[in-house]
């Protein structure tokens, strides 16, 4: 069993080598994890330093003779180094995605195993309240969700990772009631086995695929959630280093011509959800052929 | 096929029984007592007790629910705590402005999207085609916030060519009949106010599109392909048809069957890009009001509001697929 898994995982590796924008989006997360962990020694600056360095605010980069030394992507109103706070918000954003997906995935996991395995009036209530749920655009059921329990980036976290359960649910229902209709289940029920186990031992394993698909795909638009929340003033508040919240005042910079404030934070975003987007898609190939669109 | 129809607007009912307790709860789980979530928190004691009277709010969970529904399905939805004013007004009186905004986006999306997927399918694996559908892949990644500021600040700070917010120049004489400033502009006849309003209408617009353009982008190009494929395709050439007309009279009507479920599906996600698109462009429409609104501690507006994007989030997916088994007739339904 142990053996068979490992040569699964491997053929998985050595296949993703030969998709090569499957390759490109793991190089980013690879880096965008070692930006995270590392943040402390990559970063030059320190991304909120107390007090704010007022004389140096929205100084331009490396681009202008004007720019500061040791502060490549220039500095923001408060005279804090953008690049630092683009490398510190890597942490903020990554962590603020596993943490939502990883609730979507607890929660959906289990509701979408309930519904499929056991069918009847069970399925039939989830899957009503999963339609109740996909009746509201995600990031409105966000907003919502962060009205009622409150604003911050932990609560963000936590309203996306709910938002998203009701589709990781009906993923998980779909492929549980596509694989309890295998003969080698049917064997399992009609040896006496208890429905916890054939649950743990055959239906979980054998939905794992779809799970790793879409819990990539889904790491990249709660990443966006998160930053679209931050960016309302709803998720992450100053002066967390985050990439939308850095991103919400931009307005009135851009008029005073301080371009660099308002785009790197973007570009940071737009990166890192392209290369989960290639790597999920990638994933879906190798893992899942029948969902290959 | 009637039967179809009545059975998916007979699923409706539980859907928006579902989303209607869904914005009760919101003021119910709001902290604080219920009667001064709607009317504020300085709010005098006489309005928080001549609102708890009203909506019963000291009789029981379910008895209140029906009040509440009673009172929402006459289009009282309550009063705002900011303005004072019914939100059911305050709602349809920035409704025009989000539907404009989400029209526009879409039909750019749509046009651009199509021909941009019909195109690259027709030259499969040339420069053109991954070049655009290189373009589409950023298309979809990219927050929609970050592009509308992106284009703000190229076409509105830097260039100076269109306006960066609002909704017409205010110098131009314009006249208010449903709301719709396009509509109203061209009914009223007034030249200026229609290229005025096209001109603030064009940088939130495809801000806005960006997203379900790649998307649709994308979809079309692969079923394009699928299309293409086909033995009857191969048959049309065979008696030498034009390519132009094989591609776009023949494959492209076939091709359109999932993209039309996709530009269903993007509804939604318009409606939340919405929001934000909004909020970058100061447009003064429902998702902006929403926002202020939940920062405001408006719960009365926020309720009202969430109540309206879901009921047209509902409709549209119920438009979609009605409209799915007219255009396929190959879909059967009991």
């Amino acid at each position: 069993m142990e053996k068979k898994k490992e040569t699964r995982a491997a053929e998985v590796i050595r296949r993703l080598k030969y998709n090569k924008s499957a390759t490109f989006g793991l190089v980013i997360l690879i880096i965008l994890i070692l930006c995270a962990i590392f943040a402390n020694i990559i970063a030059p600056n320190d991304p909120i330093p107390s007090p704010p360095d007022l004389a140096n605010k929205l100084k331009p980069g490396f681009w202008s003779a004007e720019g500061l030394k040791g502060k490549p992507l220039g500095t923001d109103a408060l005279g804090r180094c953008v690049l630092s706070r683009i490398i510190y918000g890597t942490r903020v954003s990554l962590s603020a995605g596993f943490v939502a997906v990883g609730i979507a995935m607890i929660l959906g996991i289990t509701f979408g195993i309930i519904a499929g395995y056991f069918g009847g009036w069970v399925d039939a209530t989830i899957m009503r309240f999963v339609d109740i749920m996909f009746a509201f655009p995600a990031l409105l059921l966000a907003i919502v969700i962060v009205t009622i329990i409150g604003q911050g980036l932990s609560k963000a976290m936590i309203a996306i990772g709910i938002v998203y359960t009701p589709q990781m649910a009906r993923i998980i229902r779909s492929s549980v009631l596509y694989i309890k209709e295998m003969e080698y289940i049917e064997v399992q029920t009609a040896l006496g086995s208890r429905n916890l186990r054939i649950i743990f031992r055959h239906v979980l394993p054998n939905s794992v695929a779809p799970v790793i698909v879409y819990g990539t795909l889904m790491l990249a638009t709660a990443i966006l959630d998160c930053a679209a929340l931050g960016f309302l003033g709803l998720g992450a508040q100053p002066p967390t280093p985050e990439w939308g919240a850095m991103l919400s005042k931009s307005y009135s910079y851009i008029v005073s011509g301080a371009w660099w404030v308002a785009t790197f934070p973007g570009i940071a975003i737009l990166f890192s959800v392209l290369g989960l987007n290639l790597l999920g898609d990638g994933l879906r190939d190798i893992l899942d052929p029948r969902l290959k669109t | 096929m009637k039967w179809y129809i009545t059975k998916r607007l007979l699923m409706l009912v539980p859907v928006l029984l579902g989303v209607s307790m869904l914005s009760f709860a919101l003021i119910q789980l709001a902290p604080g007592d219920p009667a001064i979530t709607m009317a504020g928190e300085h709010a005098s004691v006489q309005t928080i007790n001549a609102i708890r009277e009203k909506y019963g709010l000291d009789k029981p969970l379910t008895t209140q629910y029906w009040i509440w529904l009673k009172r929402v399905l006459h289009g009282d939805m309550g009063r705002s705590i900011v303005s004072n004013e019914y939100v059911t007004k305050e709602i349809f009186h920035r409704f025009p402005n989000t539907v404009e905004l989400t029209f526009c986006a879409m039909a750019i999306a749509i046009l651009v999207g199509s021909f941009a997927g019909i195109i690259s399918a027709s030259r499969q694996y040339s420069i053109l085609d991954y070049s655009t559908m290189g373009v589409a892949l950023f298309g979809v990644s990219m927050p929609v916030f970050w592009l509308g500021i992106m284009l703000m600040m190229v076409f509105g700070v830097f260039l100076r060519w269109l306006p960066i917010s609002g909704r017409i120049d205010s110098l131009i004489p314009f006249r208010h009949i449903t709301g719709f400033y396009l509509l109203d502009s061209i009914i009223t006849w007034n030249g200026p106010a229609l290229i005025s309003t096209i001109r603030y209408l064009i940088l939130p617009s495809v801000a806005l599109g960006t997203i379900p353009m790649a998307t649709i982008a994308r979809v079309t190009r692969s079923s394009m392909l699928e299309v293409l494929r086909q033995d009857y395709i191969r048959t049309e050439r065979a008696k030498g048809l034009s390519e132009r007309l094989v591609i776009y009279k023949h494959a492209a009507k076939n091709a359109m069957l999932p993209v039309i479920t996709v530009i269903g599906l993007n509804f939604g996600l318009l409606l939340a890009g919405a929001i934000l698109t909004e909020t970058v462009f100061s447009w003064p429409g429902i998702g902006r009001y929403v926002i202020n609104a939940v920062r405001m501690r408006d719960y009365p507006a926020v309720q009202g509001c969430v109540l309206f994007f879901a009921f047209m989030f509902v409709i549209v997916n119920l438009i979609t697929d009605i409209l799915y088994v007219f255009i396929d007739p190959r879909i059967k339904y009991k």
